[in-house]
């Protein structure tokens, strides 16, 4: 058809107002959803926050960052390569942190009271704790030797890693070498450090570190290699990734006890003449193989802990008297209903989700009564229990900001009675049916109340900054509350409030015991009121206590070989507890007799300590001693664009088509990564192609949600391997928005659209075997996706949920629209077997408009993996994909797909490699899948089936590179009865 | 392809595996590769380093202190339209309202960009320049009711910005009466419950809200202790009352001084408290004769109002069969016949409806059908009969009477 001039002038015209209105709108989207940022920044740090309400803590966190710097480089030779940017943040109610060097230095600062059950973490001020703690993973990956220095001068910074450009990798290890080691590596040191910086406080003193490793040696548990920790140690254990932490801190004091602190130094320390790879250095500092000595490490760990247990059987042994369950994993707060004899209670287990669970002592049957979303990893959540009227509360979300829910167990039904109410340590008054809480928020901790209908939370009382306040009980008067509390010293008490004098407002207290530096935990009312119950670590190991409120005494009650947890006396005068084992929390029963006689245990923390005077010397000065006023440079908003700057330049391969092609590319950034994306510029020497096509340029660029991107004859690094190409001569303009709907995780609802045009393209964007019937066209999509998917301790992928996307599309070509409509919807089931899951994955779609034209069509075909490639591994579950026949083979211009599939159990690797290359795991999944095209016309509709498998092999190179392995076949069979298969083989980079 | 050019490529790419190989050989050179007291009893105490001492002077932090935000918030566009306004200046340089622009949660406020966009509004600038408002502003209840998250949303709302831009309502708010309503902890718990803030939302009741006699009843003590009842604060949420307040004939009702008289009388107030009262307002028809103008002249009347706040009669009205009576059409125009008025507005008849024994007749279904028939209501309406009802003697036997015909039934 032959288009008028002036009609193809105003229909340009036509599409350029309406890409003016998508980009206004998307900069109003932009503009309305985001916060307003502050920063205040010294010569050494520039500290980014959101809130007004958090600012009152920044000029003490500048303060503890200087200050654990200062000694940082005086320990470690250490001198920065750029400001450090930290953002302190309160997007969970517990506090955290969280360190990066590459591609600049980052910390991120959780600033709620940290979650110290269990001892887990010491208690004691915060900001200078995690710090001292960060400021170690700064230095670990910042410093830099001479030819670091220099390979940063030559990219013009540190090298991100860019699954675009894998190149990145070889680049990055060589100015980044020592951010290339393992976890266990990064926060052993790290926890070492914050312990003699903090003057004890920390891990390498812990009490739960310490008991882990004796409960291991007590159960005759393996106790991982440094290869078979990262590959299967932090991901079938109950403890997960904390793994990390308590190995390395537990070998890193294990190496300065036995070799002394300067060698530990000098193999974590980078300097001109160190070696790049951690692995080397330490052979060269101790003069064997890490193999070795980790070795060494773990026969020490075993004589220590045997002469520990040795010292707690020195007197009678508790001996817990076992419910009829195996090791439940995490345990919750728990309640007992003598009637029917169960226990209720939130568990977490490797391979299971996480739940309330009912637990029935005389048969041993646990029952799984409802998921907990986002539990936590220890005590999975905080639990309250009605009697009266058999109601279990609870919150969930608890690594966000946590809700409250209740369940019902006459009806079995659950519902969330208020979202973010920020508040955990609940506990129940049956005298007037309210619940009370402590929440954290803006960095306080409050107690707080509920009454019925539990819609409101009532602030009761908020202490001061560095008060800590938590697991608290209600005397069974209603006149009491009791709790633990801490200070900034992490001096620690058992205190009981009067009720009536805390709704008046008055927050004074009695002090019941003086725990000084060990946490009074769990300690819960005895049915008549006279006790409470609890358990500390005051002996070394944790025991049962209980305080007689008639005599105003503490007695020890257990002598636990490794640990005793959450005591619950009941109204016959037994008492449970959960008893630590290298499985996890085991519910027992346990005596009520008092003790005379409990030995201490020592700590290979202290052991060193006592070696080494110079760990004294460590202790930071108060932080009183920085002067924030004089060290602060400039204050004011922050602007991400204004910001933005480049960080690294570095060469690049690229594939075009069938040809090879090197340049260029440039990362920029601002040091939030709010704004920032990359450039590359690349040139084809290869004369078979015409000279305008031997040019290639990308831009990717994004503020906030924002995304623009734009190419000129598109170049990938991936098309220099096999069959799939997304390289395209011609020029593309893509901006691109999305926006939450519904941000309740794991549940969670965005809006994306985006807006594209293209100039000269041969081959549809989407399609690399479809030719453009013009060159010039116009895409626009709005699209809806739900999310909602879970996955059980230990899993690799989600094993459970559902998740689907509405996508409505337009695309303007030659003068004529072709609307396209279609959508997905995923659901899947956890199978009893250990991680394993059944998904059904449906999809159905419609296009509009000449079914010649390619516009109308969906195209169907093959796996979709490239030999070498970067996008999702399993890609057979794309509604577009249909392995078994070729790439884009099938078109249609209406289409419904079913897809059945079943994942086995992953296999994990316990020995398979070295730090440097190593073996995760092994999954099979087996699929078939239906796809009936061209529903409304009879003569060209068909149909085709498949059967298929695909074998994923997960492996890690120098301990962050992670790839995927992987192998699969399929049979694909069409109405007519022609049968075709195809092999996949494909390796994932990153 | 050409053949030139697939060398080149795979030149390229063998280039680019040995740089990367060698990459590799060089980053891990020479890694050894791994071949495959107060306690009973002898209680002994863990012995650990704690050298962990932290003076609160050591931490020096003040929650609620942000002078670089606050600085930030004066620098920007909206704060600077209102800075130049001579009474603003005043206020800048009051103590308590530089501690209300240090209080952390009233920051989070300058952070919501639908509050700044309120700023910017003009007319609530000239709010802020009002001195009696800048007093609220400085009154630290107030302060905790602005920093109230409930409330911040309220005051992010559109329509109820439009509200505060309202000059009436401005006035209002300037009231030194209605402040200090504003400034109690119950009634700002109202403001606080978003059904209530749905209704602050409503135009039509904003509209009453604007009305000055309405005003004048919100800065009525007595009716502010009404406004913080619990009870009454739940009839405000009752979505059926909230019509009931946005009804333009109630609202003239509501603007009625001798009604507001009445719903100031505490014995009234405490019959609106009554659940089972507040049942029969958020009754539609019950709400159609509370419109009806000739029965609020009756409600704006001194004597009946003394029997609305008869405890007994209160019981009566609180009795659902009596209210099934209220809602009957037929008889809310009995109710409304201004002869019957006078009767009701007549003592010796009232002690008659204020009697128990022919409240029970009253309640009796049987006799309300009597009450409904129109001839019967205009034997009712007739003086020489109402007189007769009016004489004690006549009032005992009618009671008598008619409970016999009750239990005859």
């Amino acid at each position: 058809m032959v288009q008028s001039r002036s009609g193809g002038f105003k229909r340009t015209a036509r599409a350029l107002v309406q890409l003016a209105v998508f980009l206004l709108l998307g900069r109003a989207i932009a503009k309305a959803a985001h916060p307003k940022l502050y920063i205040q920044e010294t010569k050494n740090v520039r500290v980014i926050y959101y809130s007004p309400a958090h600012e009152y803590l920044i000029p003490y966190l500048i303060r503890c960052f200087e200050n654990a710097l200062k000694l940082d480089r005086k320990i470690f030779h250490y001198t920065p390569s750029e400001k450090v940017t930290i953002l302190l943040e309160d997007f969970s109610d517990y506090g955290h942190g969280a360190a990066g060097t590459v591609p600049f230095n980052s910390i991120s600062i959780g600033l709620e009271p940290v979650d110290h059950i269990y001892e887990t973490v010491p208690i004691g001020e915060r900001m200078s704790w995690l710090l001292n703690h960060e400021t170690i993973h700064i230095v670990m990956g910042d410093n830099a030797s001479r030819s670091d220095r220099l390979a940063r001068k030559v990219f013009f910074g540190k090298v991100d890693l860019s699954a675009d450009d894998p190149v990145s990798m070889f680049y990055s290890s060589l100015t980044s070498p020592r951010h290339y080691a393992p976890r266990w590596f990064h926060e052993g040191i790290a926890a070492f450090m914050e312990t003699w910086l903090s003057g004890g406080l920390g891990r390498a003193l812990g009490g739960y570190d310490e008991m882990v490793f004796r409960a291991k040696v007590r159960d005759n548990d393996y106790i991982y290699s440094f290869v078979g920790l990262e590959s299967e140690g932090t991901a079938i254990d109950f403890m997960v990734g904390a793994n990390s932490y308590l190995y390395g801190t537990r070998f890193m004091t294990y190496l300065a006890d036995h070799y002394g602190l300067d060698k530990l130094l000098a193999w974590v320390t980078r300097t001109d003449s160190s070696r790049r790879y951690f692995s080397s250095q330490f052979s060269r500092v101790f003069g064997k193989s890490l193999k070795a000595v980790w070795d060494e490490w773990i026969a020490s760990e075993k004589a220590w802990q045997e002469a520990n247990l040795k010292l707690i059987r020195k007197y009678p042994v508790t001996k817990p008297r076992r419910l009829p369950f195996e090791s439940m994993g995490s345990v919750s707060r728990y309640f007992y209903d003598p009637e029917t004899k169960t226990i209720y209670a939130a568990v977490q287990h490797v391979g299971h989700m996480a739940g309330l669970a009912a637990m029935h002592t005389d048969t041993g049957r646990i029952e799984h009564l409802r998921d907990v979303q986002g539990p936590s990893l220890y005590y999975v959540t905080s639990v309250a229990y009605d009697p009266g009227h058999h109601r279990i509360y609870y919150a969930s979300d608890t690594k966000n900001w946590r809700d409250l829910n209740v369940y019902d167990l006459a009806t079995h039904h659950a519902t969330r009675l208020m979202k973010d109410t920020r508040t955990g340590d609940l506990v129940y008054d049956s005298t007037d049916q309210s619940l009370w809480g402590v929440r954290h928020n803006n960095g306080l901790c409050s107690l707080v109340r509920f009454q019925p209908p539990y819609a409101k939370v009532i602030p009761i009382f908020t202490f001061p900054y560095g008060i800590d306040v938590f697991d608290t009980d209600i005397s069974p008067d209603g006149r009491s509350l009791t709790a633990g509390i801490a200070n900034l010293s992490g001096e620690q008490k058992l205190v009981r409030f009067n009720i009536g004098h805390l709704l008046k407002g008055d927050g004074h207290y009695e002090v019941l015991h003086d725990f000084e530096y060990n946490s009074p935990e769990s300690f819960v009312y005895s049915p008549d009121g006279r006790y409470l119950y609890g358990n500390s670590y005051q002996t070394g190991a944790s025991n049962i206590f209980r305080y007689d409120f008639q005599t105003r005494k503490m007695e020890v009650l257990s002598n636990a070989e490794t640990g005793l947890f959450r005591p619950l006396p009941l109204a016959d005068g037994t008492l449970l507890a959960l008893e630590y084992t290298a499985k996890g929390f085991a519910p027992s029963f346990i005596p009520t007799t008092p003790l005379n006689d409990v030995s201490a245990i020592n700590y290979l923390g202290q052991d060193l300590f006592e070696k080494t005077p110079e760990l004294k010397t460590w202790k930071l000065p108060p932080s009183s001693t920085i002067n924030s006023g004089k060290v602060i440079t400039s204050s004011g908003s922050y602007s991400p664009l204004r910001r933005t700057r480049p960080i690294s330049i570095y060469p690049i391969v690229q594939g075009y088509k069938n040809t090879a092609a090197a340049g260029l590319r440039m990362d920029f950034s601002d040091g939030l990564h709010v704004s920032g994306g990359d450039v590359t510029a690349s040139y084809s020497p290869d004369t078979s192609l015409p000279p305008n096509q031997r040019f290639h340029f990308g831009l990717n660029a994004h503020l906030w949600n924002l995304k623009v991107s734009s190419y000129y004859n598109n170049a990938d690094f991936y098309d220099l391997f096999g069959p799939t190409k997304v390289s395209r001569k011609g020029s593309a303009l893509k901006i691109e928005d999305s926006k939450n709907l519904l941000f309740d995780t794991p549940r969670t609802l965005d809006l994306n659209w985006s807006v594209a045009g293209y100039s000269g393209l041969e081959a549809l964007p989407n399609y690399q075997n479809v030719a453009t019937p013009v060159s010039r066209f116009l895409t626009g999509q709005v699209g809806l996706k739900y999310s909602n998917l879970e996955q059980t301790l230990g899993a690799v992928e989600d094993d459970k949920g559902t998740q689907w996307q509405l996508i409505s599309g337009l695309s303007y070509a030659g003068g004529t629209g072709f609307p396209q409509i279609y959508g997905t919807y995923d659901r899947g089931f956890p199978l009893p077997i250990h991680s394993s899951s059944v998904w059904f994955r449906g999809s159905a779609g419609k296009a509009f408009g000449n079914p010649n034209n390619p516009f109308a069509n969906f195209f169907f075909g093959g796996f979709g993996n490239n030999w070498v490639d970067h996008g999702t591994i399993s890609r057979y579950r794309d509604y577009y994909s249909f392995p078994g026949v070729k790439l884009n083979q099938i078109g249609a211009t209406s289409f419904t797909k079913l897809l059945a599939e079943w994942n086995l159990p992953p296999v994990r690797f316990r020995r398979v490699g070295s730090t440097a290359l190593y073996v995760n795991w092994a999954r099979l999944s087996l699929f078939s899948s239906g796809l009936a095209t061209n529903l409304g016309r009879s003569s060209d509709r068909q149909g085709f089936g498949n059967v298929g498998a695909q074998l994923d092999f997960r492996t890690v190179l120098f301990t962050y590179f992670n790839s995927t392995f992987s192998t699969g076949y399929a049979l694909a069979r069409d109405n007519q009865g022609k049968v075709s298969g195809e092999y996949m083989i494909s390796l994932k980079i990153l | 392809m050409s053949v030139q050019g697939r060398n080149l490529r795979y030149a390229v790419l063998i280039g680019a595996v040995v740089i990367a190989g060698a990459g590799i050989w060089f980053v891990s050179k020479s890694s050894a590769p791994p071949s495959t007291e107060k306690i009973q009893g002898a209680i002994g105490q863990r012995n650990v380093e704690r050298d962990t001492k932290v003076n609160d002077a050591d931490v020096a932090v003040t929650p609620g202190e942000a002078p670089v935000a606050v600085k930030e918030f004066l620098k920007s566009k909206e704060f600077r339209k209102i800075a130049d306004n001579q009474s603003f200046k005043g206020l800048m340089s009051n103590q308590s309202f530089k501690s209300l622009l240090s209080n952390q949660s009233f920051q989070g406020l300058l952070s919501n960009k639908s509050f700044m966009a309120l700023l910017s509004n003009q007319s609530f600038q000239g709010l802020l320049s009002n001195q009696s408002f800048q007093g609220l502003l400085s009154n630290q209840s107030f302060q905790s009711l602005l920093s109230n998250q409930s409330f911040q949303g309220l005051l992010s709302n559109r329509s109820f910005q439009g509200l505060l831009s309202n000059q009436s309502f401005q006035g209002l708010l300037s009231n030194q009466s209605f402040q200090g309503l504003l400034s109690n902890q119950s009634f700002q718990g109202l403001l606080s419950n978003r059904s209530f803030q749905s209704l602050l939302s409503n135009q039509s009741f904003q509209g009453l809200l604007s009305n000055q006699s309405f005003q004048g009843l919100l800065s009525n003590q007595s009716f502010q202790g009404l406004l913080s009842n619990q009870s009454f604060q739940g009839l405000m949420s009752n979505q059926s009352f909230k019509s009931l307040m946005s009804n333009q004939s109630f609202r003239s009702l509501a603007s009625n001084q001798s009604f507001q008289g009445l719903m100031s009388n505490q014995s009234f107030q405490s019959l609106l408290s009554n659940q089972s009262f507040q049942g029969l307002l958020s009754n539609q028809s019950f709400q159609g004769l509370l419109s009806n103008q000739s029965f609020q002249g009756l409600l704006s009347n001194q004597s009946f109002q003394g029997l609305l706040s008869n405890q007994s009669f209160q019981g009566l009205l609180s009795n659902q069969s009596f209210q099934g009576l209220l809602s009957n059409q037929s008889f809310q125009g009995l109710l409304s016949n201004q002869s019957f008025q006078g009767l009701l507005s007549n003592q010796s008849f009232q002690a008659l409806l204020s009697n128990q024994s022919f409240q029970g007749l009253l309640s009796n279904q049987s006799f309300q059908g009597l009450l409904s028939n129109q001839s019967f209501q205009s034997l009712l309406s007739n003086q020489s009969f109402q007189s007769l009802l009016s004489m004690q003697n006549g009032m005992s036997f009618m009671s008598n009477a008619m409970q016999a015909g009750s239990s005859a039934d």
